[in-house]
């Protein structure tokens, strides 16, 4: 074993492996730093959710998912600059995010919602967004077994890293871009019929309410309700 | 997406083997093959993606999510008469906006959309370069310059007068 790297965050002296990133040393110390997009076994980081935001010292502000421990490294967590930036993230989340959640079948059982107590966001739309287009996109039934709804995706992209896992190559992908940019999963061109195994791993791992499990399919619906 | 007036099956399949044999089978050559394939057709069929796909080992939706990312990409055959309008800064700030949606509902298409016939079909671009006759429509290679909703008609029908004359001689 390698020798440990030894770094400070938040005061509090953490050992980790070299080469880890803040993320994982933070929580595994358990230090809680907000997250979305994160997943511990993936290679690669995602880095898309900008939440999980760091001040290190001499370093300036980076995302701790991206960012590899280093020996003496001083690391902060709650800054008023961290906090405005995670805050900031947040809010392009919900900017055109259908807020309505008490109608929504994830209510309480949301990451979104834990997140917006966590960095005290109120779960409306932001006044600085409030010009954004926010026109209902239809939903995607064409699985019989899984439902997407873009109006609720927050294009965290774990879905895609789990599909892509358990099938060998993603049948579901991001798809478009900007304001669009949604997943395809199969209205759009594959067939998924054919591919997809509806083994619902993309339902339980999602953090919101954009991928719902039918009830027509009783295996899902139980993967996903222990999830 | 059913398309009538896209190439029949059979056809996309022959020349598709026809350009992927030309092509290196490699993820990194992805948008160079789906070029020659828009060359070769006007658009991307849905065969043709199945087939790029599995031809770099990668799965549809990854083709399609490259695809669908770039605007240069279509997944419509064009029409015979390409209609484009115009919606750059200088078209835009002059109406250009009133003409695209006076040419929607005319032709009942929305834009990146073709009529039944395959006659026309209806795209928004950037600047064509000609600011000084704004709103600028173009239909094939001709330019109908400082458009209006109310010469959107008139000018359809000259083309079909003109397309009937064409095919006369």
């Amino acid at each position: 074993m390698m020798d440990l790297v030894e770094l400070t965050i938040d005061d509090t002296q953490v050992k980790a492996e070299p080469g880890t990133k803040i993320l994982k040393a933070a929580l595994d110390a358990g230090i809680y730093i907000p997250n979305l997009c994160y997943i511990s076994e993936a290679d690669l980081p995602f880095g898309a959710c900008r939440l999980c935001y760091v001040e290190v010292e001499g370093r300036g502000l980076v995302t701790s998912c991206t960012q590899p421990v280093e020996d003496g490294m001083v690391v902060h967590t709650k800054t008023p600059e961290v906090n405005k930036l995670r805050r900031t993230a947040f809010k392009l989340f919900i900017a055109y995010h259908d807020l309505d959640c008490r109608a929504c079948w994830k209510n309480k059982r949301c990451e979104l919602q834990r997140l917006a107590a966590r960095v005290k966001v109120k779960l409306k739309t932001p006044e600085d967004f409030r010009g954004l287009p926010t026109d209902f996109i239809p939903l995607d039934t064409t699985n019989p077994f899984i439902t997407y709804d873009p109006n609720r995706c927050i294009l965290c992209g774990k879905c895609v890293w789990v599909c892509n896992k358990k099938s060998g190559q993603p049948i579901i992908d991001f798809a478009y871009r900007g304001y669009e940019t949604r997943l395809a999963l199969s209205s759009d061109i594959s067939l998924i019929k054919e591919k997809c195994s509806s083994c619902g791993e993309c339902v339980i791992t999602c953090p919101t309410a954009a991928l719902k499990p039918e009830s027509s399919l009783g295996s899902t619906v139980s993967l996903a309700g222990g999830g | 997406m059913e398309v009538q007036a896209g190439v029949e099956k059979e056809t996309v399949k022959e020349r598709l083997t026809e350009i992927l044999a030309l092509c290196e089978r490699d993820r990194s050559r992805l948008i160079p093959i789906l070029q020659s394939v828009q060359d070769a057709f006007g658009y991307l069929p849905r065969e043709a993606i199945l087939e790029v796909a599995s031809y770099l080992g990668m799965t549809d939706v990854q083709v399609y999510g490259v695809a669908s990312f770039y605007n240069l990409f279509r997944f419509t055959p064009l029409g015979k008469h390409p209609i484009q309008m115009c919606m750059g800064t200088a078209c835009h700030v002059v109406g250009g906006g009133l003409v695209l949606e006076a040419l929607e509902r005319v032709l009942d298409i929305e834009v990146g959309g073709i009529t039944e016939d395959g006659e026309l079909s209806l795209d928004r671009v950037a600047c064509i370069g000609c600011c000084g006759l704004a709103p600028v429509m173009v239909i094939g290679k001709k330019i109908y310059p400082k458009m209006t909703p109310t010469k959107v008609d008139e000018a359809l029908v000259n083309l079909k007068i003109e397309t009937k004359e064409a095919a006369r001689d």
